[in-house]
């Protein structure tokens, strides 16, 4: 067992670790002035997010996301449940909201620059706005994919409405909505670099704007290292929260 | 739709966002309307078309072969798997601070960014839809006497086609993402260099218009690429 | 043909052994679970026993053999839906060094054994489930196999679909005399079908009872399943399978 654990670590794990190390060495004597030698990166990455500057510019960075994900992903569900749920009402607003989606997202943020001015609000306003979207449209396609047996069986058992769309609507289209919130939180992390890339203030996007300005090349790499990891963290703490909340789901799918 | 307008123009003129900078439907439409006439934008439009679709051609050429390689090889797959599930989560926008030094702010560099987005994808979904070839096919046709070779090129690459069909479309939507990208952040000559332009010089009905060619770009292109999905993969849903 | 089965892993099967003549008709029945499929894989050499041997024409089976087919109870996975009836059939033929006409001329007569004739350009997903059966079967019999092996193969058609399914199956069996082994949980079937019933039963299980069904042919579905002899048959496998006996 142990050494079955270990077999798959193995084979996961070389060739990244090759990949890094291999890139170390190919750096050490570089004198290129844009690829400075992994080693001072390292060492500079340390130096500045080990942990000092991690309050000044990782924290605001981090709240603005999740404080943006979270009302927009709210919105994009009310709204999605609604427009859903509605025959009419989803008539007259899909197309518009289809036509929002198509407009790429970083796009909207010079449009919330002139209307907020480069500040927090325009930050907060442009990474929720774009949440909304992705996670909207998915909860509309998770209403129209749920199995109308379904829906019966909820009428037959005399549930009020608001039951089915609690208890049997929305966990029956749980996947759907969890991959659309997965795009808004891939959206909205997007949109929260590049708000700080475009405005000014705190962040870890502003920090690495500031460096490549003033051609600061090891901390521009810390920084871009830094998002890139911090990308894949956000990334991975959702898979595992929906793989907690979907394990119905999962489990069904293993045995068929 | 036109509901959505209506409601826009009576926020504009009336509402809460009256005497903002945001321009009313009618200003931003009529903007739009003069936008047209001018060279600069539809020779912004083809930059930005040009960065979105070379790049995607180049990914998808160099993507979907590489990723069909390793989705036969459960060596390579297996190795490989942690790299390009690291890789396909990185937004692009991340990148863009190394990549302007390197680059510059030009085609070459929102070329290198669009890839750089999709190629990960497009290998991890390739290989992805090679690998998960349906046992009860695969037993049916061994029994037949299928060697390895047939089973590859008769039954798991057409059987991966919808796979790889779903990561094209990804970056279909993506390019052209990551094309506005470059040129607003990025500053490759493109449309999304055209809008920052306006933005920062104040010319926020300009700026809106071009948001609206972004959807209307975007929209096309993803229908485009539908039309061709139903024709290549005609067995799905 | 000779037939004589292992020890599968796990213990699954044990001390299996019978033989099949050419031209017979076997079915195999026993409970759910008991490992009618475990045999299957077995006898088509996709899987491997963990001792004694299969023998087709007094040939050791290690891998799946010339001249087999198979016909298995999930259609949409088993026919390429990529391809169309014809191909779909055509392939295992393109091994078989035909020309081209005879292919074509082989995937008519074939469609026209199972009533399906000027299909040849359509889809599998076009056709309803019993004609989805139907063009694995004309598959198998394109090959002229040596050996046909069905697992449960009417299981997920209606049960009208399933009557016509059965008698074609005897139709083709009486055009064509191919050596088969079918297993099915449907005990009357198997008596319907076939000249001899092996019943599985046990854990591990191994052959409890071979039932010979001499039932004449042509076989009916009214008047053969009305005889008295239909009914003793199918009640003591029944009894068997149920563990009664």
């Amino acid at each position: 067992m142990i050494k079955r654990i270990s077999l798959n670590a193995i084979q996961s794990l070389w060739l990244p670790f090759s990949l890094v190390a291999a890139w170390w060495l190919f750096s050490t004597n570089s004198e290129d002035p844009f690829f400075p030698p992994l080693s001072v990166i390292w060492d500079q990455f340390v130096f500045l997010w080990v942990f000092d500057n991690v309050p000044i510019h990782v924290v605001p960075s981090l709240i603005n996301l999740f404080s943006g994900f979270s009302i927009g992903v709210l919105i994009g569900l009310v709204g999605g449940v609604i427009i859903g749920t509605n025959q009419g009402l989803a008539r007259y607003i899909e197309p518009s909201v289809d036509f929002i989606r198509s407009i790429p997202p970083v796009a909207t943020v010079p449009i919330f620059i002139m209307i907020f001015g480069l500040n927090y609000e325009m930050r907060m306003a442009a990474i929720a706005f774009s949440a909304i979207f992705p996670t909207m449209l998915a909860v509309i396609q998770g209403m129209h994919s749920n199995n109308p047996t379904l829906l019966d069986t909820a009428k037959v058992f005399r549930l009020t409405p608001f039951q089915t769309l609690g208890r049997v609507r929305i966990p029956a289209a749980g996947p759907i909505i969890f991959s659309g919130i997965q795009v808004s939180l891939q959206v909205a992390f997007v949109v929260t670099i590049a708000s700080e890339l475009l405005g000014s203030g705190f962040g870890i996007g502003a920090f690495t704007l500031i460096a490549t300005d003033t051609f600061m090349i090891t901390d521009a790499w810390t920084g871009v290292i830094l998002m890139g990891i911090l990308g894949y963290l956000v990334n991975l703490i959702f898979n595992l929260v929906e793989r907690r909340a979907l394990r119905w789901y999962l489990a069904s799918k293993k045995l068929s | 739709m036109l509901g959505f307008m209506l409601l826009w123009q009576l926020g504009t003129s009336f509402g809460p966002l009256s005497g903002g900078s945001l321009p009313s439907a009618i200003n931003a439409i009529s903007a739009l309307g003069a936008l047209f006439v001018l060279p600069e934008i539809w020779v912004a439009i083809g930059q930005t078309l040009f960065i979105a679709l070379t790049g995607l051609l180049i990914s998808v050429v160099l993507g979907i072969p590489a990723g069909v390689l390793v989705g036969l090889s459960p060596f390579a797959y297996k190795s490989l798997k942690p790299v390009l599930d690291f890789f396909k989560v990185i937004p692009p926008i991340v990148i863009i601070p190394i990549v302007i030094l390197v680059f510059g702010p030009t085609t070459e560099m929102g070329i290198f960014l669009v890839v750089f987005a999709n190629f990960f994808m497009l290998v991890f979904q390739s290989a992805y839809g090679v690998r998960d070839l349906d046992t009860v096919l695969l037993d049916t046709l061994r029994c037949y006497g299928m060697t390895k070779w047939d089973e590859i090129w008769h039954a798991r690459i057409p059987g991966a086609l919808p796979f790889i069909a779903v990561g094209v479309r990804i970056a279909v939507a993506a390019s052209m993402i990551v094309a506005v990208v470059a040129g607003l952040i990025g500053g490759a000559p493109s449309l999304g260099q055209q809008m920052l332009l306006y933005q920062s010089s104040g010319q926020p009905n300009q700026t809106f218009a071009i948001v609206i060619i972004f959807g209307v770009l975007g929209l096309g292109l993803a229908r485009i690429y539908s039309r061709l999905q139903r024709k290549i993969v005609f067995w799905t849903d | 043909m000779d037939y004589q089965t292992p020890t599968g892993i796990k213990h699954v099967l044990r001390d299996i052994s019978f033989s099949l003549l050419e031209g017979e008709f076997a079915s195999i029945v026993g409970p759910s679970g008991v490992g009618k499929t475990t045999l299957l894989r077995l006898l088509t050499g996709l899987m491997q026993p963990t001792s004694g041997t299969i023998r087709i024409n007094g040939e050791v089976v290690t891998s799946p053999p010339p001249g087999l087919a198979v016909v298995l109870q999930d259609y949409t996975r088993s026919l390429m839906p990529w391809l169309s009836v014809e191909k779909n059939i055509s392939l295992p033929l393109k091994r078989l060094g035909l020309t081209k006409a005879e292919i074509a001329e082989t995937i008519e007569s074939v469609l026209n054994e199972v009533g399906l004739s000027g299909n040849q350009k359509n889809y599998p997903w076009q056709l309803s489930g019993g004609m989805q059966q139907r063009v694995a079967i004309a598959r198998a019999i394109a090959v002229r196999p040596q050996l046909l092996i069905m697992d449960e193969p009417f299981a997920s058609v209606d049960a009208q679909t399933r009557f016509d399914l059965e008698d074609l199956v005897l139709k083709v069996r009486d055009d064509f005399k191919i050596t088969t082994a079918m297993v099915t949980h449907d005990i009357d079937e198997a008596v319907y079908l076939s000249d001899k019933v092996v019943v599985l039963y046990g854990s591990p299980a191994n052959v409890k009872e071979i039932v010979k069904v001499d039932l004449p042919y042509p076989r009916n579905q009214v008047s053969s399943r009305g005889r008295e002899e239909f009914a003793e048959l199918r009640t003591k496998i029944y009894a068997q399978v149920r563990g009664l006996q």
